[in-house]
């Protein structure tokens, strides 16, 4: 039945806010935040209803409204990160959109400092990749409708960052669902583009019928949409109800940020055009299953039980996706399982208790990742369009640019110090060693070898080494992209480099965790009550090192088979080592073949599923529509017809009559006579 | 009170249908006269007069709530709001049929019965008596088959036709089966007498009576058991038709059905988890059948089947919330509009209905395809469009009666609707045009717009009709 809670909550918010003024010129910030997500709506739908008219420019509108956007962004994140707006934040009531009794739901957006973080990197990496794709979309002919899309894909994001409703968040949920569809299969003549697309789509479905579920839960049980009252109100239900609320939020998480199992979808993913994959598919749109668990935070940390499932589940997924990385050929689906790999350590850096660990990693990986997708972007271009590193090699005296800010990512990403990878890696296997998650950190160190190891081979085969017979056949044709391609990359470089020491100093009480301390830190005393201060010299150094040596391992290890810069030979020395033995060879062909997951999908959804859809086609076809079609053709004769009408079919729709009404009437007595 | 001035003042509750009758005929003087070459100008006739009754009952809203003519008919507000949507979607159809039918010789008493047509759906709306139902089906049905009929050479409207009518005789015949039981049983064929008359425990005769009239009611508005007709009407009908007789008889059979439930005496509540699993097994036999359907408009018809479930659920939670008359007349305001919209693209392609037809038409015609996108993904209820926020409010509804299994169901359903839904926008924008897209012309592309225009606004704004509908009251006696 029916639970009316909302008038015990009422009061509750009711102090709060009043607890709270807002701080002088609050309001003035606050009136900009609608401007942030409206710019590129606006950009959206005037491209995509004059874009194809304006042609070879369409880029203009939408490039120019990201980076107004951004700049009101920055005045917004500047003012959270500073407490302009309170300690907790603020927020703006938009539209009052369905009043309807005690179910009451408004429009409205909010700004705090978790959301500063994520607008950070969103407006910041969206804005880069707009202007790349300048460059990189330069010669196709449907390129407004690229536009188009990356600005609806825009304020998607931005919505779902912003909104503070449940229901906002899902709705945005689903746009960006909508957009990464529409930009994944962006070439949809390719039917691998084609089919890629709708497997992003179906298999996404499946966790947003989890988050879904989670969102009517919520709302039975507190009343309310709105996530800061629901967050009071879940506090008091028992430990199973939220369990179950965080369990299937979780589920939505895991769709969109591609965890186990509903992994499958991020590396077919990868035939959307590169900007795609960089902006959508590593930089922010995956981050949202990190951000949506961050957000319910005092959800989840009243259910030690579910935080524990979170990072199993991403630390399996962070050494499972990274072993498939070892083996794979294309660029940018080796790039793919890394970004797979590294979503794993943020949700384990989440399920151990390390919030803030887990979107320092965001932000920092959100940086490196977009760098790595661009110069991969830029490798694919310099090659003519050739995914397939076996096919490139040498390149690093040719693209120069390219290659150097690659190297920045490869070393970010890798976590050797003092770049952007190493601070944020090393906070969540930190955080997992004190917090008693030993597994997590044994796996999570094991994870840094591998990625240092795959990051090198993809530097090795792409840059060093000989030339292949493809590159050599083009090596003179192969030149540095244009300026609008190189400018984002170095500029990405920049925080890949010194994001770390800016946000992760001093260790053990960053500038990151300071400001996000007022989100996380009811959660984080609730969970870890007794924490011990951070001891450099003690057991919190010791476990730098480990991940410094485990990163340098990994990178010497590759160094020795793929070389640097000229060596050659690396295929004749991973032959050697895979055919040394059945485990080597075992091991190689798993992680070639993704460990045979899609083959099982195929073999539930398409064989089985196959059937069972076969057998409701059938259905539609012999019992509903079979008799139709013969009678539809043979009606010429309008008396031949009705009398085929008069045996056939219409006595089949009476029959159905005739056995509902008595159904009805069983049904009706028996509930009567009850 | 003289029984003179008191029939005066009843006159006045029922202008809207005064409007529709006089204007149905004067449409009918003005075919007969009007030469061939000014038979269009028929269409401009109905318009007027529908805009006029549409003005009437808009003005008439403010009134107060009451049963005229002795208890047989209200003018309550939920009428009056069915009456609204009716009659608007009765415009956007004139709109749409126009250029549709230019080429008939004779097409000016078309819209005569069209507006007859709508008058039925309206007195259904605002019937309170078993006799007055009994007149307003026959006015609706019979005029619906002869639409569905209107092309005459076509020996598909004409085998749609049959079938409709073969169903709804029988369908119809049942219903005054049942209303003769109820009658018997109560002593009255009001629905305030059937409320204080029928007994309890009436046993069989009572659920016999009350189940006929519900398979009576289920063929106005397409469920099950009687929804067989509706793919076979939305295929083969005039397409204008289709998009008339898939959504306007519902609004005003779903009102009765809403009048008609709540007069059942309260401890022989079976009715309520009878209308709950009618609306579970509509809802599903319309996706399951869409799931691999190849022509658009027997897909469209289908899924007006399994809309017609989503709708019931605001039936089930009549009498037990306060939500359940808003949510029912959001829901009747978004199918509608949303129906409307996407029969419009098909009118405005001429009719063309296989799915491979529709592909790649999003380049050629971007601004049909997005009407089309808008009125699919407002039946799948994404927001802000206004089919989510009438999903919203049943589901709710539906919760908060005790009824959560029929929303997950209700759920588990949408989320399978999506399939068939994107089946046909997918190739629309991803597909490869097959050379030009000729269109129909002006009138029925404003329509189509129009409307899908209505999804938009009532869907991002819709707090004021939520409102307002939340003040209408449902009175039978």
């Amino acid at each position: 039945m029916f639970h009316p809670l909302v008038p015990s909550v009422a009061p509750l918010l009711a102090a709060v806010t009043e607890a709270e003024p807002l701080p002088a010129g609050a309001a003035d910030i606050l009136n900009l935040v609608p401007l942030i997500l409206a710019l590129p709506l606006a950009g959206f739908v005037f491209t995509a209803f004059f874009g194809r008219r304006i042609g070879r420019f369409a880029f203009l509108v939408p490039l120019l409204l990201v980076v107004a956007s951004w700049a009101l962004a920055m005045v917004v994140v500047v003012a959270a990160l500073t407490g302009g707006l309170g300690e907790h934040g603020a927020g703006i009531t938009l539209w009052t959109w369905i009043p309807a009794g005690a179910f009451h739901v408004e429009v409205g957006l909010y700004v705090d400092q978790l959301t500063a973080c994520l607008l950070i990197v969103v407006t910041t990496i969206g804005m880069l990749v707009h202007l790349y794709s300048v460059g990189y979309m330069a010669h196709d002919p449907g390129r407004w409708r690229f536009f188009a899309y990356l600005n609806l894909f825009m304020f998607s994001m931005l919505l779902l960052v912003l909104g503070d409703s449940w229901l906002t968040v899902f709705a945005a949920w689903e746009l960006v669902g909508l957009s990464s569809y529409l930009l994944i299969g962006f070439w949809y003549p390719r039917r691998s583009a084609a089919l890629a697309a709708k497997k992003a789509f179906i298999v996404n479905r499946v966790g947003d019928v989890g988050f879904a579920l989670g969102i009517m839960l919520i709302w039975v049980s507190t009343g309310t949409l709105d996530i800061r009252a629901s967050f009071t109100a879940i506090a008091g239900l028992d430990t199973t109800t939220v369990a179950a609320i965080a369990l299937l939020v979780f589920c939505g998480a895991v769709g969109k940020s591609a965890q186990f199992p509903l992994h499958v979808w991020l590396p077919d993913a990868m035939e959307g055009p590169t900007p795609v994959s960089a902006l959508i598919h590593a930089a922010t749109m995956v981050n949202a299953g990190v951000y949506l668990v961050a957000r319910a935070n005092p959800i989840f940390s009243l259910v030690p039980g579910v935080m524990v499932v979170v990072a199993a589940i991403g630390i399996f997924t962070a050494i499972l996706a990274a072993s498939i990385a070892f083996t794979q050929t294309d660029i940018k689906r080796v790039l793919a399982y890394s970004t797979l790999s590294q979503l794993g350590y943020m949700f384990a850096a989440l399920g151990v208790g390390a919030y803030a660990a887990a979107i320092f990693h965001l932000m920092a990986h959100g940086f490196f990742k977009g760098l790595l997708f661009l110069g991969s972007g830029s490798v694919i271009h310099a090659v003519h369009e050739e995914q397939d590193m076996n096919n490139m090699g040498g390149l690093w005296r040719k693209i120069p640019v390219t290659h150097w800010t690659m190297f920045v990512g490869t070393l970010a990403i890798a976590g050797i110090p003092p770049l952007a990878g190493f601070f944020s890696k090393d906070e969540i296997l930190g955080e997992s060693f004190t917090f008693g998650f030993y597994w997590v950190w044994a796996i999570g160190v094991v994870v840094a070898v591998m990625t240092a190891f795959y990051m090198w081979r993809l530097m090795g085969k792409t840059f060093y080494g000989q030339p292949s017979e493809h590159a050599r056949g083009l090596w003179d044709r192969i030149h540095e992209s244009t300026w609008t391609m190189t400018l984002p990359l170095v500029l990405l470089a920049i925080p890949s480099i010194g994001l770390g020491a800016a946000l992760g100093l001093p260790f053990g009480s960053s500038t990151l965790s300071h400001w996000l301390e007022p989100v996380f830190g009811a959660s984080e005393t609730l969970l870890h009550p007794d924490r011990e201060p951070f001891a450099l010299f003690g057991i919190d150094g010791v476990l730098i090192l480990v991940s410094v040596t485990a990163a340098a391992v990994g990178l010497v290890a590759a160094l020795a088979l793929f070389g640097a810069f000229g060596r050659s030979g690396a295929r004749a020395r991973v032959a050697a080592i895979t055919a040394s033995s059945g485990l080597t060879r075992f091991l190689y062909r798993g992680s070639l073949n993704k460990w045979w997951f899609d083959d099982l999908n195929h073999l539930l959804f398409i064989v089985v599923g196959g059937r069972v859809a076969a057998g409701i086609w059938w259905f539609d076809r012999v019992i509903v529509d079979g008799t139709v079609n013969g009678v539809g053709r043979l009606t010429i004769d309008a008396g031949r017809g009705l009398r085929r009408i008069q045996t056939g079919r219409v006595q089949n729709y009476a029959l159905g009559i005739a056995i509902g009404l008595l159904v009805m009437a069983g049904s009706y007595l028996l509930i009567a006579a009850r | 009170m003289t029984g003179q001035a008191t029939m005066a003042t009843m006159v006045t509750d029922v202008l809207p249908e005064i409007v529709l009758v006089a204007g149905g005929v004067l449409v009918l003087l003005y075919a007969l006269l009007a030469p061939r070459r000014l038979q269009g100008g028929a269409a401009v006739v109905a318009m007027l007069v529908a805009v006029a009754a549409l003005t009437v009952a808009l003005a008439m809203l403010p009134g107060t709530e009451l049963v005229t003519f002795f208890g047989t008919y209200a003018r309550d507000r939920t009428a009056l709001w069915a009456k609204i949507i009716v009659l608007a979607a009765t415009v956007a159809v004139i709109g749409l049929s126009a250029p549709w039918f230019r080429r008939d010789p004779r097409h000016g008493e078309y819209y005569t019965l069209l507006l007859f047509s709508s008058l039925g759906a309206i007195l259904l709306a605002g019937a309170t008596d078993l006799k007055e139902l009994v007149v307003a089906m026959l006015l609706s049905s019979a005029t619906g088959f002869v639409l569905s009929a209107y092309h005459r050479r076509s020996s598909q409207a004409a085998e749609a036709a049959i079938k409709y009518y073969l169903i709804g005789a029988l369908a119809n015949s049942a219903m005054l089966f049942g209303v003769a039981l109820l009658f018997g049983l109560a002593g009255s064929t009001t629905l305030g007498g059937l409320a204080a008359g029928l007994p309890s425990d009436g046993g069989l005769a009572l659920v016999i009576g009350v189940g006929l009239v519900v398979v009576g009611l289920a063929f106005k508005i397409g469920a099950v058991p009687a929804h067989a007709w509706v793919p076979d009407v939305a295929q083969g009908a005039p397409a204008p038709v289709a998009a008339f007789v898939t959504t306007v008889p519902k609004v005003g059979g779903f009102i009765f059905l809403a009048r008609f439930v709540i007069a059942l005496p309260p401890d022989a509540a079976g009715w309520q988890p009878l209308v709950a699993v009618l609306a579970a097994a509509t809802m599903t036999l319309g996706n399951l059948a869409c799931l691999w359907q190849d022509d658009l408009r027997r897909l469209l018809g289908w899924s007006a089947v399994s809309q017609t479930g989503y709708g019931l659920m605001a039936v089930v939670a009549l009498g037990s919330s306060d939500l359940a008359v808003p949510a029912l007349l959001f829901f009747l305001l978004a199918y509608v509009l949303g129906n409307l919209a996407a029969f419009g693209v098909v009118v405005e392609l001429r009719g063309r209905t296989a799915l491979a037809d529709v592909a790649g038409i999003g380049e050629r015609r971007p601004a049909l395809t997005a009407a089309l996108a808008i009125s699919f993904l407002s039946f799948i209820g994404v927001p802000p469009l206004n089919g989510f926020v009438a999903k919203l409010l049943l589901f709710l509804v539906a919760i908060q009666v005790g009824y959560a299994w029929l929303a997950v169901a209700a759920a588990v359903n949408t989320v399978v609707s999506i399939f068939y839904y994107v089946r046909v926008l997918a190739p629309a924008y991803f597909g490869r045009p097959a050379g030009t897209v000729a269109v129909l012309g002006r009138p029925a592309a404003s329509a189509t717009f129009a409307a899908a225009a209505a999804v938009v606004v009532t869907g991002v704004a819709a707090e004021p009709f939520v409102a307002a509908f939340a003040a209408a009251g449902l009175v039978i006696r």
